[in-house]
């Protein structure tokens, strides 16, 4: 016999001011199988919950159905409310009647209060077809996987480590550090990048718990929360780390030159490299497009002065298995190439860099040792233009968002030039000066004070070659007069975009970008670390572009929501998933295609498609590919369905 | 005229706009404008159309188009100022630069005698209108010699259909 | 053999007698066919876009249909017919102002495509053909494209408005070098011409100081407005071409006549481009 409890909320007047709730009770009160129905002013209140707790237990029910807002909302408060009485919590169902009756049909009481009607009778239905449900239980792979070695990465990872548990830390690149190792000082206080950076880095190359896979990227991720299988391509080094102690002999003697990544393009470096003096770790790779062997077939110079024989010419990419439990991504971000804003003549004219350029520029260990000399004739340059949101808050030729760093460091820039350049003129067009952070505003005040620095606000219409000078056509909005400068070199404060390969590692992670391609969190207030997947979290500028303190937060939070998923004894996961009717089954394998979490499989001896409970997640696509209806999800099955169906009309 | 009818015939949204005054910047006129290209932007957005068609600005920018190439909202200010000029037209206001009125006349009026431009009656047409006859003699004389503005019109044999275009339009 | 529509515009009849005439000798031999749109009209130039919207859809919008008769692509070489043209073609491919111009003019069977006549040139095959004429010379030039090739944006096809590169591309092919400098697309003020010279002769001399800065010999347009107007304003005698004339030289089928038409004579510097110092 059927023992249903109905119980109505009022939601203040949000329910109960547009439908008729004595109405409604004495309409159930009759009611098949109604064993009682009941109202209350807040039912998600205390008392509200005591009222469905007292009827389970005094009244015996074995099902529940709460009238009241969206299952978002409370359906886990009601359910839970359920199991202190001993009631099984999936015997417990909201029927909603605030989003979908009362919030939409204000000016129709009457029509609302018959429309309340029919949602609570088809709830019924349900309840009555409901099973008691077990939550699933199963072990989680107590290892995390950290994608992206920048300053994000690095200290995702080792705040995990420091736990005790073991970390691999896949990197692209064949040294971790990422952008960070590129920058000379940083804002605000002007210390030095690397020597901030390099006790992280030495710290992660050495720590006992972190598996360091540089030169390497993830191919394949399997699995779901708790339990991930990854495929990790480690890409051929052509040197053999095990034996290079590092010594840079080969890098000495390479005679093959190319453009320097890392020093984008103003410097130069051998075929056979390291990425920098201070490199995590320190040890070369061969870049098969400008080495001399591989594109000629002679030299093997490495070869002969390596005092180790650690070169292998003969080195295959490995592909390397791990399993995880969680997923830090930290990919970090590139920006945006300027070759988009044609009126600036990037790319055309030498003396126009970027502000990677500068930072390169500026660095001791850059191509002119930390002069800033210009890129054309390596002159120190007199009067220097820095140009702010370059392809940022630009819809039409760049990005609409603000990149947040820009003004910062352009800032800094400016700053940094006077102080070897004491004699020179920086001048910065803006539209606003965005100081946002902790002693960011005394930073840039400072900066204007000591540094003499010119803020134009403006944007630059064109820059021009003349001579070997660079004309910048721009306008003094607060005068209202178009101003020329005549500049020895421009530095451009171009957007932050997601590094290259953000969207084809989101397909791999099964979890999504934003239009721009940055990973998206799963609520921009309330779960920024959090991706749109279970068991993956967000660090850096992988999600949003911005400054190292943020980065560092965001990183630290990600290892703690990974912490506390590792804190757990078993996961627990919702019941709700697939089943098969096995009579109905006949093994066509429709469904194992269908599903986008991997639970599906063919039991070849049985001749019929099995769900793997630890991997459904209870999206239902099986559901509606089985030509047989023989998926079905728990407790909403076809035959339940077609129940409620029939009772509304 | 409400903004919406503004933008629905510039084809652009000037809400847009935030000031950055890149479009100044970039014009190559703006110095010889009344009325700078973000000012006519702001003053449509504030309904200050009269100012605007009475302004020197309308008939001194060229429709270059760069402004609008290099807004960042993609407005282009051209736009605007053509759609200025043509209600300035419409309502009879006389223009800050009464030249650049009368060539578009004379112009006009060529193609409506004749389908194409006859040069000579066009020009002709100018110097009776702005009664300027000494500005440009000798370039125009140059040209005659040079054989490059012929003496005798051609008309078209649709003559007839632009007639009706005029009179539609 | 290519056969394209050809719209000559009013001007290489008259002022432009030059263009039309290179144009036409280049296109024989290369063995490019042409045919003119049936009786074309003026296209309503800077005027008629000036005083009224609908009238300056409606006269270009003539000649689109009289075009589509021929079925072949539409090459126009002057850069304001270019813009008027591709204006009208662009409210034809919006059906409610498609409505509205077939009010007035009649149905349209079909709209042909619209190409600036040096797009014909920067063909890959075409490019081809020109560089087995090659020019040995050391005279450098600064092509020049102005507004109404590259802007606005509804017009532009196949190139960066900022640094366009098909006349580069078609004057290197005949082995002329071309200078790269800032102010291609820097608005000439053509259409400002008579109205206020004043205005107009300050941005002549910007464009040419700086073709001359950067090392150039003279200037090679594809506009026979700007052409014009860049003879008609400039200060020192500074020759002003048409690209087709170049090709003319390159292919040895220049004419004298078309030098006795320039305002400024380039007959020098055609002499030193065919060869001599
Ligand atoms: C010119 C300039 C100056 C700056 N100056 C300052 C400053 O003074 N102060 C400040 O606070 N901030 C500054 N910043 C910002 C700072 O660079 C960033 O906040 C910081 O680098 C973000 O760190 P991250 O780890 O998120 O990203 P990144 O530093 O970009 O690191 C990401 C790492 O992930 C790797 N990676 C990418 N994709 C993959 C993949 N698919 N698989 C494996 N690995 C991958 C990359 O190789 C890289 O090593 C500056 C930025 C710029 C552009
Ligand atoms: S083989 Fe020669 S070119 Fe290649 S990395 Fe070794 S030394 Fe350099
Ligand atoms: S941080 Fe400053 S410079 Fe960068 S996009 Fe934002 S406002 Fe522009
Ligand atoms: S360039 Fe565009 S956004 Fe900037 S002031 Fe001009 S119209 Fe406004
Ligand atoms: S279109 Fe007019 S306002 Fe815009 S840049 Fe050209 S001349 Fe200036």
């Amino acid at each position: 016999m059927k023992k249903i409890g109905l119980f109505i909320c009022h939601c203040g007047s949000n329910i109960a001011g547009t439908i008729d709730i004595p109405e409604v009770k004495k309409f159930f009160s009759e009611y098949d199988d109604i064993e009682i129905s009941d109202d209350y002013k807040y039912m998600c209140s205390e008392p509200g919950q005591k009222k469905l707790r007292d009827a389970i237990v005094e009244r015996g029910l074995n099902g529940v159905v709460v009238a009241c807002c969206s299952p978002r909302m409370h359906e886990i408060t009601f359910r839970n409310a359920a199991v202190s009485a001993g009631l099984n919590p999936y015997k417990v169902e909201i029927a909603n009647i605030r989003e979908q009756c009362s919030w939409v049909h204000q000016k129709e009481k009457d029509k609302a209060t018959k429309k309340s009607i029919d949602i609570i009778k088809t709830m019924i239905e349900k309840v009555k077809r409901d099973e008691a449900l077990q939550p699933i239980e199963f072990d989680i792979t107590k290892r995390a996987l950290v994608i992206g070695g920048g300053i994000a990465g690095i200290t995702a990872a080792v705040d995990i480590a420091n736990a005790g548990y073991e970390v691999v830390l896949v990197e692209k690149r064949h040294s971790i550090g990422g952008k960070m190792l590129e920058l000379s000082e940083t804002f605000p206080t002007l210390d030095c990048a690397q020597c901030t950076l390099t006790p992280k880095t030495v710290e992660a190359g050495r720590h006992p718990k972190i598996k360091l896979m540089v030169y390497s990227e993830v191919e394949e991720v399997k699995g779901y929360i708790g339990n991930f299988d990854v495929k990790i391509r480690r890409k051929a080094s052509y040197v053999d780390w095990n034996k290079c102690t590092g010594c840079g002999l080969c890098q000495e003697k390479c005679p093959s030159k190319t453009e320097s990544e890392f020093d984008h393009g103003l410097g130069e470096r051998k075929a056979i490299y390291t990425l920098s003096p201070q490199a995590v770790p320190n040890k070369p790779i061969i870049d098969k497009n400008s080495c001399r062997f591989f594109r000629e077939g002679k030299c093997r110079v490495c070869e002969k002065v390596c005092p180790v024989q650690a070169i292998n010419y003969e080195m295959k990419d490995e592909v390397i298995e791990e399993k995880v439990g969680a997923i830090v991504v930290a990919t970090g971000y590139e920006i945006l190439e300027t070759e988009k804003i044609p009126e600036y003549g990037y790319g055309m004219y030498k003396d126009v860099i970027d502000g990677l350029q500068f930072e390169r520029l500026n660095s001791a260990s850059g191509p002119t040792a930390g002069e800033i000399r210009r890129p054309s004739d390596g002159k120190v340059p007199k009067e220097v233009v820095f140009i702010k949101c370059v392809g940022s808050r630009d819809p039409e030729k760049g990005i609409p968002y603000c990149s947040r760093i820009c003004c910062m460091y352009l800032g800094k820039h400016a700053r940094l030039y006077k102080h070897k350049v004491p004699d020179g003129q920086a001048y910065l067009f803006y539209m606003d000066i965005r100081s946002f952070g902790k002693g960011y505003e005394e930073f840039i005040q400072q900066s204007m004070e000591e540094a003499n620095l010119l803020y134009i606000r403006g944007r630059v219409a064109r820059i021009m070659q003349e001579g070997d000078k660079l004309v910048v056509w721009g306008v003094d909005t607060l005068s209202g007069r178009k101003v020329e400068i005549k500049a020895d070199m421009v530095v451009l404060g171009t957007a932050v975009v997601p590094s290259k390969g953000a969207t084809e590692l989101a397909k791999v992670l099964r979890t999504a970008t934003d239009e721009y391609g940055f990973f998206n969190e799963a609520h921009i207030k309330l779960k920024p670390v959090e991706s749109m997947t279970g068991g993956i979290y967000l660090a850096g500028c992988a999600q949003a572009p911005k400054d190292i303190p943020d980065t560092v937060a965001q990183a630290g939070a990600a290892a703690a929501k990974v912490l506390s998923l590792f804190g757990q004894e078993k996961m627990v996961q919702e019941p709700l998933i697939a089943c098969v009717d096995t009579d109905l089954c006949s093994g066509c394998g429709v469904c194992v295609t269908a599903c986008p979490f991997d639970a599906r499989m063919l039991d070849v001896d049985e001749k019929i498609s099995i769900v793997n409970e630890a991997l459904c997640q209870g999206c239902g696509a099986c559901v509606s590919a089985c030509p047989n209806k023989a998926c079905q999800l728990r407790n909403a099955s076809p035959k339940t369905y077609m129940a409620m169906v029939d009772k509304y009309l | 005229m409400k903004i919406s009818e503004i933008n629905k015939h510039t084809g652009q949204d000037i809400l847009l706009c935030y000031q950055c005054q890149k479009c100044t910047a970039t014009c190559p006129v703006s110095n010889f404008m009344d009325i700078k290209p973000d000012v006519v932007v702001r003053m449509s957005i504030n309904g200050k159309l009269d100012n605007l068609m009475r302004s020197r600005t309308i008939w001194v920018c060229t429709g270059c188009e760069t402004c609008g190439s290099r807004c960042p909202n993609l407005i282009s200010v051209g736009k605007i100022n053509e759609f200025m000029r043509q209600l300035a037209y419409e309502n009879k206001i006389s223009p800050a630069v009464k030249p650049a009125l009368d060539i578009h006349l004379a112009f006009l009026n060529s193609i409506k005698r004749f389908g194409i431009v006859h040069e000579a009656s066009m020009l002709a047409e100018f110097k009776l209108r702005t009664k300027d006859f000494l500005s440009d003699l000798k370039l125009g004389l140059k040209m005659f010699l040079k054989g490059k503005i012929p003496i005798k019109p051609h008309t078209i044999k649709g003559i007839n259909e632009i007639k009706r275009i005029f009179e539609e339009k | 053999m290519k056969k394209i529509t050809y719209y000559p515009g009013c001007t290489l009849h008259s002022t432009a007698y030059e263009y039309g005439d290179s144009t036409e000798a280049v296109l024989k031999y290369l063995g490019i066919e042409w045919q003119e749109i049936p009786d074309w009209n003026c296209c309503g130039a800077a005027s008629a876009k000036s005083l009224n919207h609908k009238l300056s859809i409606l006269l270009p919008a003539r000649n689109i249909k009289n075009a589509s008769t021929l079925n072949n692509d539409i090459y126009v070489p002057c850069a304001g017919c270019y813009n008027n043209m591709m204006k009208a073609k662009r409210a034809l491919e919006n059906a409610e102002e498609r409505q509205n111009i077939e009010k007035s003019l009649g149905k349209f069977e079909s709209i042909p495509e619209v190409y600036p006549l040096m797009r014909l040139f920067t063909d890959k095959a075409i490019l081809e053909k020109l560089s087995q004429s090659k020019l040995k010379t050391d005279v450098k030039v600064a092509s020049y494209y102005g507004c109404a090739f590259v802007r606005p944006e509804e017009v532009l096809q196949n190139e960066n408005p900022e640094i366009p590169q098909s006349i580069d591309n078609i004057l290197n092919a005949v082995g002329l070098e071309t200078v790269e400098w800032p102010l291609k697309s820097f608005c000439c003020g053509g259409d400002l011409s008579l109205a206020d010279s004043s205005v107009v002769s300050v941005l002549v001399e910007k464009i040419i100081n700086y073709a001359k800065e950067a090392g150039a010999n003279a200037i090679v347009t594809a506009c026979p407005l700007c052409q014009a107007n860049l003879e008609m304003r400039q200060k020192e005698p500074f020759p002003i071409f048409y690209f087709t004339e170049i090709l003319g030289i390159a292919m040895g089928i220049d004419n004298e006549k078309w030098w006795k038409k320039h305002l400024v004579d380039p007959r020098d510097l055609v002499s030193k481009i065919k060869g001599g110092k």
